[in-house]
């Protein structure tokens, strides 16, 4: 049996579209499986004939929707259908491990700073645990609101067996498709960015430890604090922006514009702090007479540094989101 | 009409369909398992079954094996052949033992049925 290019070209579009909707654990293994049974399927048909572009349409209109095949391989380990559970592991991995060294890290440096004692140990033990799963809580229900709002078939498109043809395949890698994985660790920092700003504020400081016992030293000063709104809204939209994007699967003209005005919103952001100052954001003189000067000239320099990379990265952030919005076929609505 | 045909017009085509589906369904596993005892891939096992009469769709084959394996019911290999890789299948020393509870216990509903249907 020999295929055409064409014919070869309509499989491994098939094979793309069904690789799309195969559960990520073993997906490559079981891609291979299929093609390697279809093709003994093709020569059992075909014989030595070759197979041309008609035949092989006709033998994939006839293996039905890709999503309807990938179904089968689908199992709920989870309230969430496997693919989602698979983010959700990577996620609270990703998130919890991030969270638990920068906590240790600031905890032992302050630990170091202020003398070791037994209950300034205990507290750090008692601040990580309580941290860890207050984050573990956050990010199961973000995934647990996913679940039971975007339901398995909503996370597919809407190909179903009876309408779908193999027409519908596309020719190129599906130029609009979303970074699902992402969009959803967006929501889970998001989330987390939330919590603590609202709830954990006194975290955000300096956690003192001594033989005088234990001191809070505030960092950021009240102007900064009174930027947080405009964070929250930023936050807020952002959280509504990916879960429609995570719902629909695909942009649309409307989001497209949306997520440009969202980059812009944070670059202008991320100007206005700049802009405030280093001086107006921390409070350096509160820091100095508690004896972290050294700290706080080393984050004067990290402050402007990051703040131009994030402006530069927002600019460049933009402008590919504009090349993006002509360039890439978008659904008018 | 006879009875029989009269009554077979009540039982719609869904419903009837869905029985047949349940039944083929309980003799899935010890179908495949039967053949399993020997290697195979998974074209040459659905052809394989369905020369025997046992006609089942690579959509359920390949998910369960995989199901299989998982639970180390069945072993696989990649094997290279006519210049395409094919992933060969057989039961485990496990899914031996359990082929045959499973087959014990199929021979023992099946003297069953057959004496409560007679």
């Amino acid at each position: 049996m020999k295929l055409s290019v064409q014919a070869e070209s309509w499989l491994f579009r098939y094979e793309r579209a069904l690789s799309r909707h195969l559960p990520l654990k073993g997906r490559k293994d079981i891609q291979e499986e299929i093609r390697s049974h279809m093709l003994d399927d093709l020569e059992d048909r075909f014989g030595t004939q070759e197979v041309d572009e008609d035949l092989m349409k006709e033998y994939l209109q006839k293996q039905g929707a890709p999503r309807c095949k990938a179904a089968a391989y689908k199992s709920d380990p989870f309230p969430l259908n496997e693919e989602l559970f698979s983010f959700f592991k990577l996620m609270s991995s990703i998130v919890l491990i991030v969270v638990g060294v920068v906590l240790l890290i600031t905890q032992a440096v302050s630990l170091g700073m202020n003398g070791v004692t037994a209950s300034g140990v205990l507290k750090v033990f008692g601040t990580l645990f309580s941290a860890l799963t207050s984050t573990l809580g956050s990010i199961v229900i973000v995934f647990m609101i996913l679940g039971k709002f975007l339901p398995e078939e909503k996370w597919m498109e809407a190909d179903n067996e009876e309408s779908w043809t193999v027409d519908l395949l596309p020719e190129k890698e599906f130029p609009d498709t979303i970074p699902v994985g992402e969009m959803i660790a967006d929501l889970v920092f998001t989330v987390i960015a939330i919590v603590l700003f609202l709830f954990f504020r006194n975290l955000l400081g300096i956690h003192n430890f001594s033989e005088q016992g234990y001191r809070f030293i505030p960092v950021f000063t009240d102007r900064f604090w009174s930027l947080v709104p405009l964070f929250m809204i930023r936050w807020i939209l952002g959280i509504v922006f990916n879960s429609v994007m995570l719902k629909l699967r695909r942009w649309s003209l409307s989001l497209r514009l949306s997520d440009l005005a969202l980059k812009a919103f944070s670059l202008a952001v991320t100007i206005l702090i700049l802009r405030i100052g280093y001086g107006g954001i921390v409070l350096t003189q509160e820091l100095t007479s508690a004896g972290y000067g050294q700290g706080v000239k080393i984050f004067r320099i990290v402050f402007i540094v990051v703040m131009i990379l994030g402006i530069v990265g927002g600019v460049a952030e933009i402008i590919k989101k504009i090349v993006a919005l002509y360039r890439e076929p978008v659904k008018e609505e | 009409m006879t009875q029989y045909s009269a009554d077979m017009d009540i039982v719609s085509e869904k419903v009837s369909g869905r029985f047949m589906a349940d039944l083929k369904r309980g003799a899935l596993a010890l179908a495949v398992m039967s053949r399993l005892r020997e290697e195979h891939y998974g074209y040459s096992l659905i052809r394989e079954l369905e020369e025997q009469g046992y006609s089942l769709s690579q959509d359920t084959l390949y998910p369960l094996l995989r199901r299989w394996e998982e639970q180390e019911i069945v072993e696989s290999e990649w094997k290279m052949e006519e210049a395409r890789p094919r992933r060969y299948y057989r039961l485990s020393s496990k899914g031996l033992a359990l082929y045959e509870l499973i087959k014990a216990e199929w021979l023992k509903t099946d003297e069953t049925v057959r004496r409560l249907i007679k």
